[in-house]
């Protein structure tokens, strides 16, 4: 998944015919002024990162002239917000609300569809909807296609509460917003609130689009507006991670799943993507948080294996490693082992002092063994041996030597 | 016996001129897979194995019926194969790719809901009736590594630790009926609450043991399907990822179904319910096979 920045998701509500209040974004305060300038009335400045609750952090502020947009950027550039640093503001015409709704188009994993929520109580975070307000929001599974019936929309809206002209611009504009879900391979598409304006026109100030980046094949304009940190979620990619993309960028047949935690000290390359949550959750119950969560699915990863231990290894503060995985299929683990290996010796690990675990099995244990074995130290485990077992012990031998 | 798949079921491989799929085709057949045919468009008229190839799956199921495809067709490619043979009438359809697009899972399932398709996956390892027969590629070249036959059925939302799970149990001496791999995704055709009927109706299981994740509401389901005492036989239930409680939204481990989205689906809950339902609900993967044996000790008596 991939989280848009606001101004890119503006643009495909826009593309998509849906009114948006008008925008721009500035990278510097004499930009904002500018663009304040030429919007024309009081605007809104918000700090244009991939990440939510802007208006509770302050990161929103209403600006009546353009040098108190200047001074609104001043403020909020250079800030950082939810893990984001914030390198540009968008400056976006202030939309007079009469009335504030909430809508979102996302996926259903019952109803294996997609699942329009609607509210007439606009303005708050969808957490608090969801958890108070539960009674007012419209939650309606509808069948995939191309299109979202209008007779659908006015059903959703009329359920919603509306009545007359709004119910019928509301839905109209929904299907629009469907649309836009749909053609732009979306996973969400958010808008809170959707105003209606002085003169009854039915708007989007503003607007949160995520989109599936398992479609991207088919999507290459979004090569221009994933910024790489934002399928994270919650904050950029550290250099590790970033690091990581490189060694998974050569070769397209297998991927890297990597995530890194400032307060591990274990590396964790455990791979599999039950395995990894199950020995997460372990290794917190032994009250040890992992440094890193490691995943690679099949293809010539050995290189990659090599890179990838090399690069986490490399990482200040650590006091030891576990690698392995769940018993693999078809997988020949030796070829991962041989990676890990050859890592090690390069580095020239003594598993001695920095504690190594491996808890590798399926095809290929017996030459995974003894590629191991070339490392003095390194304790390994086949499928004899659980993999929470492997994580006790990995955690027992960095304690033991006291680190 | 077993559910959905045994010596017998005739199955077609879509996408088999490919390397995966001719080498899981080898063990697949070596096992005891009674696979008719494979497709692979383009390529019509040629063998693999000793398989007829066919261009589509009308022309291969003329030519030889069959009562399940299984797709090897990467994540690009499985709207038009699955929505294939849906359109062809296979009653069982077993997606293995990983990184199916959303809107194509809601495309392929929602014409499958609407055909009376059974569709497993996207993101399935696989499944397996041990002794009889494997789709996918689940067991590898050696099944009997990791299964035997026996009274337990296994349904996980991670391929990965399904065989985890049998490996586990058949270390202990108890083997399996058939172990299902539903797949990792958010938008799956066949959760827990959809085979626990077929497994409970299945005279040679006598438990069974589900692997659940953080994320929807399968596991909530199957509670209240164990909580409505359709379900007699034991069920010993694990749900991993309460750490994920903790970290930020938006992390995930590779399954996009076990992104916590909204608050619901925490494994905390899914736990206290199937608890509550009756299942046997472990905190330690280590206690799986435990549980198990006793279930079935007590079962017996």
């Amino acid at each position: 998944m991939a989280r848009l920045l606001e101004h890119h998701s503006l643009d495909l509500l826009a593309k998509g015919g849906v009114a948006v209040a008008p925008y721009r974004a500035a990278a510097d305060p004499e930009a904002a002024a500018e663009a304040a300038r030429a919007l024309g009335g009081p605007v809104v400045v918000k700090a244009l990162v991939p990440t939510g609750g802007r208006g509770k952090a302050g990161a929103v502020k209403v600006a009546e002239t353009p040098a108190a947009a200047a001074d609104a950027a001043r403020e909020l550039l250079g800030r950082t917000l939810g893990h984001f640093p914030v390198t540009q503001v968008l400056v976006q015409a202030m939309v007079d609300i009469r009335e504030e709704y909430f809508c979102a188009l996302t996926f259903d994993s019952m109803s294996r569809s997609p699942v329009v929520l609607f509210s007439a109580a606009g303005g708050v975070e969808v957490e608090d909807l969801v958890r108070h307000r539960a009674d007012v929001l419209v939650t309606r599974p509808v069948e995939p296609g191309p299109d979202l019936p209008l007779f659908l929309a006015r059903e959703i809206v009329e359920s919603g509460g509306l009545i007359g002209q709004h119910l019928l611009d509301v839905a109209a504009t929904l299907t629009r917003l469907y649309r836009v879900f749909r053609t732009n391979d979306a996973f969400l598409v958010e808008v809170n609130p959707l105003a209606v304006d002085e003169v009854g026109k039915v708007v989007a100030p503003s607007a949160v689009v995520v989109v599936d980046d398992q479609a991207h094949f088919r999507h290459p304009e979004w090569d221009q507006l994933i910024d790489p940190g934002s399928s994270n979620g919650w904050r950029p990619l550290t250099p590790l991670e970033r690091r990581m993309r490189e060694i998974d960028a050569i070769d397209p047949g297998s991927a890297i799943r990597f995530n890194e935690f400032a307060d591990g000290r274990i590396a964790c390359m455990l791979t599999g993507g039950g395995s990894g949550l199950l020995t997460f959750d372990h290794f917190l119950r032994l009250g040890e948080m992992p440094a890193t969560t490691f995943d690679i699915t099949p293809g010539k990863v050995e290189e990659k294996m090599y890179l990838a231990t090399k690069s986490i290894l490399g990482r200040p503060g650590l006091a030891g490693l576990i690698a392995g995985g769940n018993i693999t299929n078809f997988i020949p683990i030796d070829v991962k082992v041989r990676g890990v290996v050859r890592a090690l010796k390069d580095l020239g690990v003594d598993a001695r002092r920095f504690p190594v675990v491996f808890r590798y099995a399926g095809p290929g244990v017996e030459v995974a063994r003894e590629l191991a074995a070339e490392v003095p130290g390194v304790e390994f485990y086949d499928e004899t041996t659980s993999l929470e077992l492997a994580v006790e012990r990995i955690v027992a031998r960095v304690r033991q030597a006291g680190l | 016996m077993s559910i959905l798949l045994d010596g017998q079921s005739r199955v077609l491989v879509q996408g088999i001129t490919g390397q995966q799929a001719r080498t899981h085709l080898t063990y697949m057949v070596k096992y005891g897979t009674r696979v008719v045919g494979g497709v692979s468009p383009g390529k019509g008229g040629g063998e693999v194995g000793g398989i007829p190839v066919f261009d589509s799956v009308r022309s291969a199921v003329r030519a030889c019926p069959a009562d399940i495809a299984v797709l090897f067709i990467p994540g690009r490619g499985v709207r038009d194969a699955a929505l294939e043979a849906i359109e062809n009438g296979i009653p069982l359809v077993v997606i293995l790719a990983e990184g199916v697009p959303h809107h194509d899972s809601a495309d392929i399932l929602r014409r499958a809901r609407f055909n009376g398709i059974r569709v497993i996956g996207p993101n399935s390892q696989g499944m397996i009736s041990p002794g009889k027969a494997k789709l996918g590629g689940t067991g590898g070249q050696f099944p009997e590594r990791m299964y035997r036959p026996g009274p337990v059925g296994i349904i996980s939302r991670s391929g990965g630790m399904g065989g985890e799970i049998g490996s586990a149990l058949s270390r202990r001496g108890i083997g399996q009926s058939t172990y299902v791999s539903i797949g990792g995704d958010l938008l799956i055709g066949t959760a827990f609450v959809d085979l626990l009927p077929l497994f409970e109706a299945d005279p040679e299981t006598r438990a069974v043991v589900l692997f659940g994740e953080p994320g929807t509401g399968h596991e909530e389901v199957a509670a209240e399907e164990i909580a409505s005492r359709r379900i007699t036989k034991p069920v010993v239930a694990f749900v991993c990822g309460e750490a994920l409680e903790g970290l930020p939204r938006g992390m995930s481990f590779g399954h996009t179904g076990s992104i916590i989205t909204r608050g619901l689906g925490s494994p905390t809950r899914k736990k206290q319910l199937l608890r509550e339902a009756g299942a046997l609900v472990p905190e330690h993967f280590d206690e799986i096979p435990d549980l198990v044996a006793q279930a079935l000790a007590g079962a017996q008596a």
